[in-house]
């Protein structure tokens, strides 16, 4: 019941916008501005740069709402429109392609554990350490659900690089893992 | 092991939100307005230029009008000659419906002599008249003319010509500056004058008397005797 009237203001804001109703866009930006900013900083590092990015994917998604057909959710649609345009951003600014030879992990962190003592921002901070390149595929796969082929035909790359790609982000990720687990540990046993 | 990782990065990042500063939302405004603005500058433009034109179009429509007065002006004035000449034409035939209507239509079309001449149908009803002269004649000049008429409009200034005539000297002024009487004289035929020039002669009042004294004078002169009187000298 909650979730229904909660589709129909929704909508109603998107009919709004439509109209071009500055009302509605402010609540439909509202709404969805804090998640988007936090996708925007998984993607571009700097602060400044992830609002720039932000603020030009608001003005698309406010020119274009028309495309929006009510096909699928409005948030994958607008989750859509900010990847598309951070992806740009990083096109048009940064190197996005790093080969780095990184040894395999054999364990794993005990997850329970992380997840108990990381805050939200620390796995930002984390993700944030990772090149380029391997951030954006392992945000793309890992995050916000996207395949390796769409990866690729998004990136202008292979399937098989953007795998790559990933399994490296992977195995970063992993050793900064229990890096901060084996930290916790000691910390506790000195304690 | 590599979904686990991607599940924990997920489910703890996939809805995790942080605010932007305040001063993001004003950039999305000022850019829409400025997007908004471009828009409204140009829907009006359009509109301008739309005006523009109807305004253009109106114009020429008007001109054209005024253009195509005077003929309305003589297509009257043809049917009034159209009028005069049925009546000179004794009453003897009066014009049928269709060729009444004729002139009409093409005065619509404003066609030029060419046309007129080229257009079958006129052909057709000038070979018909043909067979009947009394009503030939009428309709081919109010044809004629108003084709004429047609043409008049494209000529806006109407051509003048002007012709002076040098002053003709009379015979009246001739026998007064030279004294000679040139009515008499054209009245007499050429055996009186050969007289009257024998008799003038005689008399001594020809001006060839003149010409004979001069003879004289020149023949009196000794130039043989002149000569030698220069050598010996």
């Amino acid at each position: 019941m909650q979730f229904e009237i909660y589709r129909t203001k929704e909508n109603e804001l998107i009919e709004g916008c439509k109209k071009r109703e500055s009302h509605a866009q402010r609540q439909l930006y509202d709404r969805f501005s804090g998640k988007m900013y936090a996708l925007c900083n998984r993607y571009v590092k700097d602060k400044m740069e992830a609002e720039d990015v932000l603020v030009s994917s608001f003005t698309k998604v406010f020119e274009r709402i028309d495309q929006y057909k009510g096909e699928g959710s409005f948030e994958g649609w607008l989750r859509k429109v900010v990847v598309n345009e951070s992806l740009s951003y990083l096109r048009k600014n940064k190197n996005m392609y790093l080969e780095t030879d990184i040894e395999a992990i054999d364990h794993e962190p005990d997850f329970e554990t992380i997840d108990t003592q990381l805050e939200t921002e620390d796995l930002l901070k984390m993700i944030n350490a990772l090149p380029t390149g391997y951030r954006i595929v392992f945000n793309m796969y890992a995050i916000d659900g996207f395949s390796h082929k769409e990866i690729a035909s998004h990136l202008g790359i292979n399937e098989n690089t953007s795998k790559s790609q990933l399994s490296r982000a992977r195995a970063m990720l992993q050793r900064n893992l229990l890096t901060l687990e084996r930290e916790w540990i000691k910390k506790i046993d000195g304690i | 092991m590599n979904d686990r990782i991607d599940e924990f990065f997920k489910r703890r990042l996939a809805d995790h939100a942080v605010a932007p500063t305040p001063g993001a939302w004003s950039k999305v405004e000022v850019n829409l307005s400025k997007k908004n603005n471009g828009i409204v500058w140009f829907r009006a433009a359009a509109a301008f230029l739309f005006l523009g034109l109807l305004l253009a179009t109106l114009v020429w429509i008007q001109s054209k009008k005024i253009e195509t007065i005077p003929t309305s002006i003589t297509k009257v004035d043809s049917s009034h000659e159209k009028e005069a000449i049925t009546k000179e034409s004794n009453g003897v035939q009066e014009l049928r419906p269709d060729l009444k209507s004729k002139p009409r239509s093409n005065a619509k079309r404003q066609p030029t002599l060419a046309q007129v001449e080229s257009m079958p149908e006129i052909k057709k009803h000038v070979q018909k008249e043909i067979e009947q002269p009394a009503v030939v004649e009428v309709n081919s000049k109010i044809e004629i003319t108003e084709s004429l008429a047609v043409s008049q409009p494209n000529a806006k200034k109407p051509l003048v010509l002007e012709f002076r005539l040098e002053e003709i000297t009379t015979p009246e002024q001739l026998t007064a500056t030279e004294g000679i009487e040139v009515a008499n004289m054209d009245s007499k035929n050429g055996i009186q004058k050969a007289i009257g020039f024998a008799l003038e002669v005689k008399n001594g009042e020809s001006p060839i008397i003149n010409l004979r004294q001069a003879k004289e004078n020149l023949f009196a002169l000794n130039f043989k005797k002149d000569k030698k009187t220069i050598i010996q000298q």
